[in-house]
């Protein structure tokens, strides 16, 4: 008995390890030298994704302008890579000591972008710098291609021999490149992207460089902008379809605990609730915040573990945490990510300015997280099926607000027919999300709340209705409160003696100069 | 003993030859308003973060290197830019026109480089000086001792801390503080007899224009006001003889015009923020079951979950300016909208009144701090010096909307008694006093109820400014009539 109870035991071990290597061995760390964040080209955003990328390979990224590059940031000691990442060519920044401290660097070395220097181009091999010229990117592993716009910019290109991610073929010759280049501890990006082909081979490339494996896998699938003021018919409408499409997804949804007494707020989560009897998996999402200040982890903290309670007295269990990219890179909003053993990292918000209190350059380590990325953006692609990514990825689609969205969200899934999905309720391996009162987890399908069992559609805790506490007033307050009305009566009832004396003085008044007794 | 009191006489008789009730106003409000503001610690309010809209529009800055702070202190310096301010003024104002001399002042004397806030203070406190002049000369009659007592309560009332601390501020209230007491003085001295001279009559005329002009374009809430004093200056009426009734005409119409503008240039985004806030400050508050509500206005009835929130409150699990919430929410409902549901559920209305008038008379704003971090206080710390008038009138004012209608009936009732008997006897003063009663009635009704409708009860001891000061000058308008008794008429001469 005790001998099955071990190969048991070590036969579910070796799944574990099995299906997560990733957590095996300790992260690596790189350091990501951007130029500029060139914000009038969207730069920032560019930043922004490799950074989520890396995140999801599980690799520890420290981001550092490279004007603010102080020497001797860049040793063997302390990172496994290096990428120089040129985001504003014409700018031509460079920084001596970063330059200096790279060349003396033996770890891996990525360039992407322009502006290659000497030393790169030296450890790349022959190649030749190109200009107006337009390509097609074509990945001979799957048969994808994609039309890059025109290429005004002058870009340095390697032959498409060797290792190499990828190759762009020069419209109008039979002249093939390679996209991304691997020699020895040197690679090289001619540009990145945050979608599209682009963004697939750059993936690859990353977790072929520096976690040294390229499996492909399956995408999640997450529908994003489910807040507590959606269109709850549309949503139950929306997650309906995918059931009957047989798509197993993931649903990113802000909660609110601030008017649990009106009948929306269980609405909404009842909503989530059949969400979740259709196969949805639910993240929590952060909420927006504009104005940090030092108690924002505490607010963050105290918001997260009401909104859990409400949503487990609702039977919603949420399972991980979906955050943007820039709450990784600030200690207040990390402690909010630390809950969950699975993130989904949405891209930076666009629509209000990025506000942190104690911003870092180093981004937090989190146990797996899933990088997300438009699924719209990936029409762009031809000649392949489904999508497979070389990091845990998750492609989005926002919960359509109108019918015209649901239609189109309709005509986004039947355009993938081949689409294979990632079902992360399915996942073998345990994924928890941590409150202070609840830990909610799950397991190949199997919900548990507080370590006991969870059926969705029947109450695992049961339902009690919050006692409101009468505030007791003070006798000052009781006397102000009542001293209106008493006054108000007061002053009417007065009012009312006052208007009949009035009239009645005003009779007597007109009766003395009225004749008495009868007319003349 | 009786040489003592001998003495007093001679000094009495002295100040009532040399110094007037409203010379005596004067001075001992310089006194007690200059100790608040320019006498260290400085006092004042602090930015609540409303501040910039002016800043952008005038040209200041948060001084580069040194902490600006948001409610916690009040920052005593501002920098002046030097260059082209690109920025676009975030609404339409007459309020740089009180700041730009502060700052043209602050140049000449003090810094061409940083702004001192004291010397806005200054502005201020020389219009106020001025306005308090004219009120006590409008409710005082000669020099009698009562007259003196008449003019120590003006200064305890418009004096009071909790309207003077805005000047040292950037906010709007300041401005209304003083064009508010100086609007209704002129009108009521235009009425007198003994206001002989043409040209003092023209001057005030010109005063009463220019403090309501200014005092309805300094906000765009104080739009509606224009139709108020409209009211009061239909007082104007009977003062004029037949051929320049066109004069009253045209002052009418341009206080309607400048209402009308002011409300026409309120940009969108404000509008979006009003309306916004009415609805999740307001009427969702207020309302019972506030998702069919929006439900029967055929709007998605999970905004009802927005309740309690601000437009731009952090932590919210939707953004309010995002597509969804503009589109869906926003977008569907206007203000006669939000009336109609008010007025068919009027308890719901009733509630948010009383609210309303709870925060009537709460003037000394206590979200902000009255010091500056260099006074050594704890954070939002709030002054108490000379605010027992503001403090009286929080705490015993009844906080009933009903009470405030009956106190305006009552007062336009005793003021129409007097009107009637001015009319059969050809007396202007006292009709043109029930015109500035009803005018000062009808803010602060009007003013409630446009606050509630108009942004929930979001700021609302802010935007009941008015409300106040209104409710103020009816008390003192009663006590001056019942001191020297000319409710129900008007002396021949000067007492």
């Amino acid at each position: 008995m005790n001998r099955w109870l071990i190969v048991i035991f070590a036969s579910l071990a070796g799944l574990i390890g099995f299906a997560n290597p990733v957590q095996a061995a300790a992260p690596e760390r790189v350091l990501l030298v951007y130029d500029s964040e060139n914000i009038q080209a969207d730069g920032q955003y560019q930043i922004d994704s490799l950074s989520r990328i890396l995140a999801s390979l599980h690799i520890v990224v420290q981001r550092e302008n490279m004007s603010a590059y102080r020497s001797g940031t860049l040793t063997d000691q302390r990172f496994s890579g290096v990428i120089t990442m040129v985001n504003w060519h014409q700018s031509r920044l460079t920084n001596a000591q970063f330059l200096r401290d790279r060349t003396a660097f033996t770890g891996k070395k990525l360039h992407i972008g322009q502006n290659l220097t000497a030393a790169e181009q030296a450890a790349l091999g022959a190649g030749q710098i190109l200009t107006h010229q337009q390509y097609t990117l074509q990945d001979t592993a799957s048969g994808a291609r994609q039309l890059l716009p025109f290429m005004s910019d002058q870009w340095s290109l390697f032959p498409a021999t060797g290792e190499r991610i990828g190759t762009l073929q020069q419209q109008g010759t039979d002249r093939q490149y390679a996209f991304g280049t691997i020699r020895g501890n040197q690679a090289y990006l001619p540009t990145y992207s945050a979608s599209g082909l682009t963004n697939v081979l750059s993936t690859r490339l990353l977790a072929q460089f520096f976690a040294g494996r390229a499996a492909e896998q399956n995408p999640v699938l997450v529908l994003t902008g489910v807040t507590p003021v959606s269109n709850l018919p549309l949503l139950r409408r929306t997650t309906a379809f995918l059931r009957q499409q047989g798509i197993p997804f993931t649903v990113s949804a802000t909660m609110t605990a601030l008017n649990p007494e009106l009948p929306e707020h269980s609405a909404y989560l009842r909503a989530l609730a059949q969400v979740q009897l259709d196969g949805g998996v639910i993240f929590w999402q952060v909420p927006e915040v504009y104005d940090l200040t030092a108690q924002t982890a505490a607010i963050l903290r105290q918001q997260f573990n009401a909104q859990l309670g409400e949503a487990i007295k609702e039977m919603v269990y949420p399972v991980g945490i979906s955050a943007p990219g820039y709450w990784q890179f600030d200690r207040t909003f990390r402690q909010s990510l630390t809950p969950a053993d699975q993130t989904v990292l949405l891209p930076d918000p666009r629509n209000y300015d990025l506000r942190r209190y104690a911003p870092t350059t180093t981004a937090a380590p989190l146990p797996q997280a899933l990088a997300a990325l438009a699924w719209a953006e990936e029409n762009t692609m031809t000649g392949v099926e489904a999508l497979r990514f070389a990091a845990p990825t998750a492609l989005t689609i926002a919960l359509p607000t109108t019918t015209k969205n649901f239609q189109a969200l309709r005509r986004q899934v039947r355009r993938w027919p081949q689409q294979t999905w990632r079902a992360l309720g399915e996942d073998p391996v345990a994924r928890q999300l941590q409150g202070a009162r609840h830990t909610v987890a799950i397991t190949a399908g199997q919900y548990t709340v507080d370590g006991q069992e969870a059926v969705l559609g029947q109450r695992a805790v049961p339902h009690a209705q919050a006692k409101r506490t009468a505030t007791a007033a003070s006798q000052v307050n009781a006397f102000t409160r009542w001293q209106g009305t008493v006054l108000l009566i007061f002053i009417i009832i007065a009012l009312a003696i006052l208007t009949a004396f009035l009239l009645y003085g005003r009779r007597i008044y007109r009766n003395q100069f009225q004749r008495k007794g009868p007319k003349p | 003993m009786t040489q003592f009191k001998n003495k007093i006489k001679q000094f009495g008789r002295m100040v009532q030859q040399w110094c007037s009730p409203a010379l005596f106003a004067v001075l001992a409000a310089a006194v007690i308003v200059g100790l608040l503001l320019f006498v260290p610690p400085l006092n004042g309010y602090a930015d609540n973060g409303d501040f910039y809209r002016m800043m952008d529009a005038v040209g200041l800055y948060h001084r580069l290197g040194q902490p600006y702070r948001i409610v916690a202190y009040i920052n005593p310096t501002y920098g002046i830019r030097q260059y082209f301010n690109e920025n676009t003024a975030a609404l339409f104002s007459s309020q740089p026109l009180f700041i730009r001399p502060a700052i043209w002042l602050n140049q000449l004397v003090f810094n061409r480089l940083v702004f001192d806030i004291r010397f806005q203070g200054i502005i201020y406190y020389v219009l106020f000086l001025g306005a308090l002049y004219l009120v006590v000369r409008a409710v005082t009659r000669g020099r009698g001792l009562r007259q003196y007592v008449l003019a120590a309560v003006c200064v305890f009332v418009f004096a009071d801390s909790s309207y003077t601390l805005y000047f040292n501020s950037l906010f709007g209230e300041a401005a209304m503080a003083v064009t508010g007491m100086a609007a209704v003085a002129a009108l009521l001295l235009l009425a007198r007899r003994e206001i002989r001279p043409a040209w003092r009559r023209w001057l005030l005329l010109a005063i009463f224009l220019f403090s309501a002009g200014l005092l309805i374009t300094v906000k765009q809430q104080n739009a509606p006001l224009a139709l108020s004093y409209m009211v009061m200056a239909l007082g104007l009426l009977p003062l004029l003889p037949r051929r320049k009734k066109l004069l009253a005409a045209g002052v009418l119409a341009a206080l309607l015009i400048t209402g009308g503008m002011t409300y026409k240039l309120i940009t969108p985004e404000f509008q979006n923020i009003n309306r916004c806030q009415t609805m999740t400050r307001g009427m969702l508050l207020m309302d019972k079951n506030p998702g069919k509500t929006l439900k029967e206005g055929k709007i998605n009835p999970q905004f009802a979950l927005l309740r309690q929130s601000v437009y731009y409150q952090s932590y919210q699990p939707v953004n309010t300016r995002g597509t969804v919430v503009q589109r869906d929410f926003v977008q569907r409902f206007d203000f006669v909208w939000v009336l109609r549901f008010y007025l068919t559920h009027l308890p719901a209305f009733g509630r948010i009144l009383d609210l309303a008038a709870k925060d009537g008379q709460l003037t000394q704003v206590k979200a902000v701090s009255n010091y500056s971090a260099a006074s050594g206080r704890t954070k939002q710390a709030q002054t108490h010096y000379f605010t027992g008038f503001s403090s009286f009138m929080g705490t015993f004012f009844p906080a009933k909307f009903a009470f405030y209608c009956l106190f305006v009936a009552v007062m336009m009732g005793l003021y129409a008694g007097g009107a009637y008997l001015g009319f059969r006897r050809h007396q202007a003063w006292p009709i043109m006093k029930l015109a500035v009663v009803t005018g000062l009635g009808s803010i602060i009704i009007g003013v409630m109820v446009i606050s509630v409708v108009g942004d929930g009860d979001a700021d609302l001891a802010k935007h009941l400014f008015m409300v106040a000061q209104s409710t103020d000058w009816l008390l003192i308008l009663l006590l001056s009539d019942v001191t020297n008794q000319t409710l129900f008429r008007e002396p021949e001469t000067a007492v």
